[in-house]
């Protein structure tokens, strides 16, 4: 079984003015189809720059993104839509749902746009919030917001979960069922999560592990023993 | 950060966001500029008007009395405090011919100091034959220095006693404060209105009193005269003429009641003269007819007369005819005679020929016969020889015979030769009788008498003839052998010689019975011939006789022509006698009844003037008995003290400007709101994007001030700027467009003067930076109340909330979510929503002003020309005089290029209540009933016509409007004579350009008391066309009745014209509304794009497209604008509604109804400018980039 992401030599540069800065320098990773993944690394390494362009959202300075067996770094702007329309879902540190509209419209909002996708009041069932589907964001807590996030991603139904932090404005606790619940959503779904988190304990809970430092990978670890969220205390 | 470090952080916000600062600037430079601009165009009228005033002292009060004004009064005047220049003004209206057309222009007398005239060209006249011509005259006749202008009267008096020239040479064009207006007053005389007027000398003035004094009040030039204080000032100076014009126009009244007086005796007398006068006339006309019957009696008679000798002529020329005839008859006879006559004659004459040719002949004959006779007479004489050769041969045988016998023979031959010589000697005596006796017988008559002669030879003479010969021979008888030989040979020779001689002689014997034979015939010719000249001789005698007679009776015949034709001309003369009679007769009969006809016309005449005279007579009575009333009535009259605000220019040019003011205070105003609202709505958004950042600084512990001087100082910065900008070009430009728009009516007025108005200025920057300043400021404040913790973490996201429509299920259940968003969206953020919708609303109402103005302005033609003047050309009449204005009818009549025509009376009139007065025409119409052909009287905007009734007049709407004044209400009308009716309104009807009453003719008797004198053709063409109206203009204009002739088509082509100003302000209008549309739309787009970028990235890391974010954000767009659009055409209609009300001009009524186009039009083009925006927008969304927004919490 090939690799189901890969990341060859991927750089990305932002020029400040007389600067180079190089987020991401010569990132070189493999992730096969299901795995659980976390990626670790210090605060600027260039993490979310990764994620982003995994995710579509950026393009890449140089390097290959293949994606599924396709390279989405050669996809241009209208492709790359239509991959993050298909093929991924985001969550974002900041849940950023629109705020006026119902958890469930927020849902529907991204399955109504994507050729395959889950009914969104199942997917608010699985994310346990089948009683606050009529509130609106700003209605829920923190957490319920980031389950809507979710649910969001989940309900397209996405090849790849992208998930930047998606406990960094939640309490312990919150923190742990968002990331219960994407656990088993990888688990029961065999989807592909990758989640980056500044929380070395959460490591152990990954298929693989992979750390970035000054925008390189620093080392790729797969864990033969991935415990449950449950297990892990931090 | 120290205090260079907030600078730089200052103005790195200002490039950072350069379009945001911009589109504040420039929505304040918008505001301020339409703001200013308009509100400085009414003081830019008045200072451009008042400099002109200022520079031509023009009048600050002008005193006008209905009896004339003494220099006199002028002095009282003069010497009244508080007065800088008074002056004396004689004015006179007078017609300028140009182009078979004639105008009305107005003398004014040269005034030294007051009312001064703005030369554009020349100079001011200075001999009684000059004068200065306004330009008004000058550019439209193309007058032009140097040309000479013949001015003729008006009315029946001769212009001469009004003034002592009629024929000026243009020395200079000038304008006149007084006239800044294209419309001039109106007259007495011609078509009503004053076209411009003539400057002329005072001294050419015959008239007694001054028509005016106008003055100028000291001390209030630098004054503003559309203000209060001039006002004040004017007013003093007023009272204090009133207190002196009391005493003045006592004795004005005197002196004029005393002459009143006496012309009313002189005009009773001059009543009574006139009675007696057609008493006169009346007895002159009997003497006449009188005269005239006598006239004709005497001529019957000498017809009569006349009559008599004409048939004894007669009778006498039928007997002359006879005689005539029957000496005609003679002398044919006598000419048959003579014919016959000479016929004999020549008859005649060829039987004298044919006489004298046998006569002639006959001679011949006889001459034949004579030599005949002659040659045997030679014979005879031969033989007689021979004989006497016998005879001696005898004698000598007698001798020898015997000598006794010798002697016997020789006795015997003697005798006979003897009586031959006889004979021969009686015939030549016999014939010479007869030859003289007529020359024609002469001829004849030898050969008649020869005959006779020649019988008288005797053949026995010529025997005894030859005797002689043979009378000697003797012989003795010795010899008597030889004697007997001898005698042997000699009888021998005697037998021989005597066979021969009796041979010869029987010869001669044959040829004597032929001679005889011949005579005998020659003398029966002879004998015929004889008788025949005898017969001949007969008939010429009788011709003779017969010619004579003829002669006798030729000599008869022309004595009786002679008396025939003597008769003949003594007739000739009867008859011309009696011819001239006859022509003296008719002649004096045409006379008779030329003196007839004369006096049948002098009768007519008579009575016509009578009747007339009579109606005169009746007038003259009444109104000397009205005159004499008034006079008894007549009180002192009163001054009046007219201010600038009576001349009509000034007055309208204040009206204009104060409505130019009037649509400045709620025009802009509307614009300005919008403004001061949008950079509040960008300055605040500013603020709150900017919260982390205040939230950082406090927390780092700025002092509030330090702050909020960044946003404050932001918001000052662009609002002063923008402010600047806008005031300097809104009060450059705009009031130059507007006034460039009213130069059209006021086409006097000298240039622009548009200084910067400090008030408006100052205010209106000042509320500019206020409404920004203050939202920066309220929205620090608001901001900084906060505690900084609470500020670095992001803005709790406005909560969602359910919205009315979600509880309508079957609805909401269909919207999909961005549908849903989009409803959601707009409830949310309100702020926007009625700033867009407002934004929207006032693009889209200044677009349907504009489009509405234009429709309003254009329905003054369209419907004016199109839909109410049905009639397509007026014949303005020259005359009322009978005999060219029945030729002009009688052209129409005959004219297959007119359809219809009806004459009207048609006149300036002043309309008024005791509100105001406006001047007005008055039409009078005949016949009221087809009247609609020509003009439709109706109510606007329905179907419902009106009759002009007998009870009531018609008036037009503007003018009824103006005097405020509905159906049923009552006005009066006051004429160029000061006489004044009052008249009760029927009927307020639509009409769009003039003023108009329409009254009946009836009701015009019953109110003047006399016909109208009709004036004016109006006709219904068959064609519009520009050929046909010029072929038909120049036809009609050729006719001495004709003074003008005004096409609609041209009419129409003017105002058109006159109107084409209002594009312009279109024009403005819809550029400012594209501006406002685009900055406001800009600008809330902007801010809502920066306000939901979050939002909106999230959206785009789903994978909506770009359209599909476009249109997320665009829905809620279109329903905003589509509510902006029609709440814009709510606010449109009734700006619109405000603005014509406010801004038409007194004689026009524009348009009140959009036109469903325009309506059309600024829904789409509002919808373009929004469109547009919106395309910008898509470009804004697609440049959004999701990493950087969604990164972090701003
Ligand atoms: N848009 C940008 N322009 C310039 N530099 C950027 C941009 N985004 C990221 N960087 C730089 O790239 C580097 C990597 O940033 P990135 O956000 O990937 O870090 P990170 O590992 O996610 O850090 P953290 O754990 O704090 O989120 C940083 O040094 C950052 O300054
Ligand atoms: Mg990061």
């Amino acid at each position: 079984m090939g690799a189901f992401v890969e990341l060859k030599n991927v750089t990305k540069v932002y020029h400040m003015g007389e600067v180079d800065i190089r987020a991401a320098d010569g990132i070189d990773f493999e992730i096969l189809k299901g795995e659980f993944v976390v990626i670790v690394g210090p605060s600027g390494a260039g993490k979310t720059t990764v994620l982003n362009l995994m995710g579509g959202m950026d393009t890449c300075t140089e390097g290959q993104i293949i994606v599924d067996g396709t390279n989405v770094a050669e996809f241009d702007e209208r492709m790359l839509t239509e991959y993050r329309r298909e093929d991924v879902g985001f969550v974002f540190q900041f849940y950023n749902l629109i705020g006026n509209l119902t958890a469930l419209e927020n849902v529907e909002l991204a399955s109504q746009i994507c050729a395959d996708p889950l009914d969104a009041v199942e997917v608010m069932k699985e994310v346990g919030l089948e009683d606050r589907m009529d509130n609106f964001p700003a209605q829920l807590s923190g957490g319920e917001q980031q389950r809507v996030a979710i649910a969001r991603a989940l309900a397209k139904n996405p090849k790849l979960l992208l998930c930047d932090e998606p406990t960094g404005a939640l309490d312990y606790q919150t923190g742990k069922s968002i990331l219960k619940l994407l656990q088993s959503t990888c688990r029961e779904k065999n989807m592909t999560v990758i989640v980056i988190t500044h929380n070395q304990a959460l490591t152990a809970m990954a298929d693989r592990v992979i750390r970035i430092r000054n925008g390189k990978v620093s080392e790729t670890k797969l864990n033969e023993n991935p415990v449950s969220i449950d297990a892990i205390e931090w | 950060m120290n205090k260079t470090m907030l600078a730089a952080d200052f103005f790195m916000e200002i490039r950072k966001n350069l379009p945001r600062f911009l589109s504040i600037l420039l929505i304040v430079a918008l505001g301020v500029a339409f703001f200013s601009g308009v509100r400085a165009s009414k003081p830019d009228m008045q200072y451009t008007a008042e400099a002109f005033y200022d520079e031509a002292h023009l009048m600050d009060l002008r005193i006008v009395s209905s009896l004339g004004l003494t220099s006199g009064d002028l002095a009282a005047v003069q010497g009244i405090d508080g007065i800088e220049d008074a002056e004396g003004v004689y004015t006179a209206d007078a017609l300028y011919e140009n182009d078979g057309s004639q105008y009305v222009v107005r003398l004014r007398s040269n005034t030294e100091k007051v009312n001064q005239l703005r030369l554009t060209e020349g100079r001011l006249p200075e001999r009684p034959g000059e004068c200065v011509v306004d330009r008004k005259l000058a550019d439209k006749f193309g007058i032009h220095n140097g040309d000479v202008m013949t001015v003729t009267s008006g009315t029946s008096q001769d212009l001469s006693q009004t003034v002592s020239e009629n024929r000026f040479i243009v020395v200079g064009i000038g304008v006149s404060p007084m006239y800044l207006w294209r419309n001039r007053e109106t007259s007495s005389i011609g078509n009503g209105t004053v076209e411009g007027f003539l400057l002329v000398q005072k001294e050419i003035f015959n008239l007694g009193a001054y028509t005016e004094i106008d003055l100028t009040v000291a001390h209030v030039r630098e004054l503003d005269s559309f203000g209060k204080k001039y006002e004040k000032k004017v007013d003093q100076v007023k009272e204090r003429i009133e207190k002196i014009q009391k005493d003045h126009a006592r004795a004005r009244y005197d002196e004029i009641s005393k002459q009143a007086e006496t012309e009313l005796i002189q005009a009773e007398a001059e009543l009574q003269d006139a009675q007696k006068e057609l008493d006169d006339a009346k007895q002159r006309l009997d003497a006449a007819q009188a005269e005239l019957d006598q006239a004709k009696a005497q001529i019957n008679a000498k017809i009569q007369e006349i009559l008599t000798g004409q048939t004894t002529v007669e009778e006498q020329e039928a007997a002359l005819q006879e005689s005539s005839s029957k000496l005609e008859a003679a002398k044919t006879t006598l000419d048959q005679n003579r014919a016959n006559l000479l016929n004999n004659q020549a008859a005649l004459n060829a039987e004298g020929q044919q006489l004298e040719a046998a006569r002639v002949q006959l001679q011949q004959s006889w001459n034949d016969w004579t030599n005949q006779g002659n040659g045997l007479q030679a014979e005879r004489e031969r033989v007689s020889g021979e004989e006497q050769k016998l005879d001696q041969m005898r004698a000598d045988l007698e001798n020898k015979r015997g000598q006794l016998e010798e002697l016997q023979a020789s006795l015997q031959a003697s005798a006979y030769e003897r009586g031959l010589a006889n004979g021969q000697s009686l015939y030549g005596a016999e014939l010479s009788p007869i030859e003289s006796t007529d020359p024609g017988e002469t001829e004849d008559t030898p050969s008649t008498e020869n005959p006779a002669e020649t019988e008288e030879p005797d053949p026995t003479e010529n025997t005894a003839t030859q005797n002689p010969a043979t009378e000697d021979p003797s012989q003795v008888p010795p010899q008597v052998q030889q004697l007997q030989q001898e005698i042997a040979d000699l009888e021998s020779d005697i037998s021989a010689k005597e066979s021969e001689i009796a041979e010869a002689q029987a010869n001669i014997e044959q040829g004597q019975s032929q001679l005889d034979a011949t005579w005998t015939e020659l003398d029966g010719i002879g004998r015929d011939l004889d008788s025949r000249i005898s017969v001949y001789n007969s008939a010429v005698s009788e011709l003779t006789a017969a010619m004579s007679q003829l002669a006798l009776g030729e000599a008869d015949y022309a004595q009786q022509k002679a008396t025939l034709d003597a008769g003949m001309i003594a007739l000739q003369t009867a008859k011309q006698a009696i011819a001239n009679g006859q022509t003296s007769i008719n002649s004096t009969q045409a006379e008779l009844a030329g003196a007839e006809s004369q006096l049948a016309k002098g009768k007519e005449e008579y009575e016509k003037n009578y009747r007339e005279s009579k109606q005169k007579m009746q007038d003259a009575t009444r109104e000397l008995n009205d005159r004499k009333r008034q006079l008894l009535k007549m009180e002192v009259p009163e001054w009046n003290l007219l201010d600038r605000s009576f001349i009509q220019s000034c007055e309208s040019f204040a009206k204009d400007a104060d409505r130019v003011g009037a649509i400045g205070n709620v025009f802009p105003l509307i614009f300005f709101l919008v403004a001061a609202l949008v950079s509040l709505t960008s300055i605040t958004r500013m603020v709150e994007e900017k919260r982390t950042e205040i939230g950082t600084m406090k927390a780092l512990g700025y002092q509030r001030y330090e702050i909020a001087a960044k946003y404050i100082c932001y918001a000052l910065l662009a609002s002063v700027l923008g402010g600047v900008i806008g005031l300097i070009l809104g009060q450059t430009i705009l009031p130059r467009v507007i006034i460039r728009a009213y130069r059209i009516l006021y086409n006097s007025l000298p240039a622009t003067k548009a200084p910067l108005h400090l008030w408006y200025s100052v205010s209106s920057v000042l509320v500019a930076v206020l409404c920004t300043t203050l939202a920066a400021f309220a929205a620090c404040y608001r901001t900084l109340r906060t505690p900084p913790a609470q500020l670095m973490r992001p803005e709790a996201p406005k909560n969602g909330r359910r919205v009315f429509l979600e509880k309508w299920s079957p609805v909401w259940s269909r919207l999909n979510f961005s549908q849903k968003a989009a409803v959601r969206n707009m409830i949310r953020y309100k702020k926007r929503f009625f700033m867009t919708v407002f934004g929207i609303a006032a693009c889209m109402a200044l677009l349907l002003v504009g489009f509405g103005l234009k429709n309003s302005v254009t329905a003054i033609g369209k419907e004016q020309f199109g839909n109410l003047q049905k009639y397509d050309a007026s014949i303005s009449l020259a005359t009322t005089d009978v005999e060219p204005v029945e030729e002009v009818e009688e052209t129409l009549r005959q004219d297959s290029g007119v359809k219809n025509f009806q004459f009207i009376y048609r006149t300036s009139i002043d309309a008024g209540n005791k509100k105001t007065e406006k001047a007005a025409y008055l039409t009078v119409v005949e016949d009221t009933k087809s009247f609609d052909k020509y003009m439709r009287l109706k109510k606007r905007g329905s179907d419902k016509t009106y009759q002009i009734r007998e009870d009531g007049v018609v008036i037009t709407e503007k003018l009824a409007r103006l005097l405020g004044v509905k159906a049923g209400d009552h006005i009066y009308l006051t004429d160029s004579d000061h006489y004044r009716v009052e008249v009760k309104i029927t009927a307020v009807t639509e009409n769009y350009y003039l003023h108009y009453i329409y009254m009946s003719a009836s009701q015009y008797e019953a109110l003047y008391g006399g016909k109208p004198e009709y004036n004016e053709i109006l006709t219904v063409n068959q064609k519009t066309t520009e050929k046909f109206e010029k072929t038909m203009g120049e036809k009609y204009l050729a006719l001495d009745g004709v003074n003008n002739v005004v096409f609609n088509s041209n009419t129409e082509e003017t105002i058109q014209k006159m109107l084409k100003s209002m594009d312009l302000i279109v024009v403005v209008l819809i550029v400012s509304a594209a501006l406002l549309c685009f900055v406001v739309l800009y600008s809330l787009n902007n801010i809502n794009i920066t306000e939901r970028r979050r939002e909106l990235a999230s959206i785009k890391v789903l994978g909506f497209y770009d359209r599909e974010l476009t249109m997320y954000v665009f829905r809620e767009n279109v329903v905003l604008t589509v509510i902006g659009i029609l709440i814009g055409m709510a606010l449109g209609v009734l700006l619109h509604r405000f603005v014509i009300l406010t801004a038409e001009l007194d004689l026009i009524m524009f348009g009140r109804s959009i036109k469903w186009y325009s309506y059309l039009f600024s829904v789409l083009l509002t919808l373009a400018f929004a469109g547009f925006i919106n395309f910008i927008m898509h470009w804004s969304l697609k440049k959004i980039r999701m990493v950087e927004s969604l990164k972090s919490v701003e």
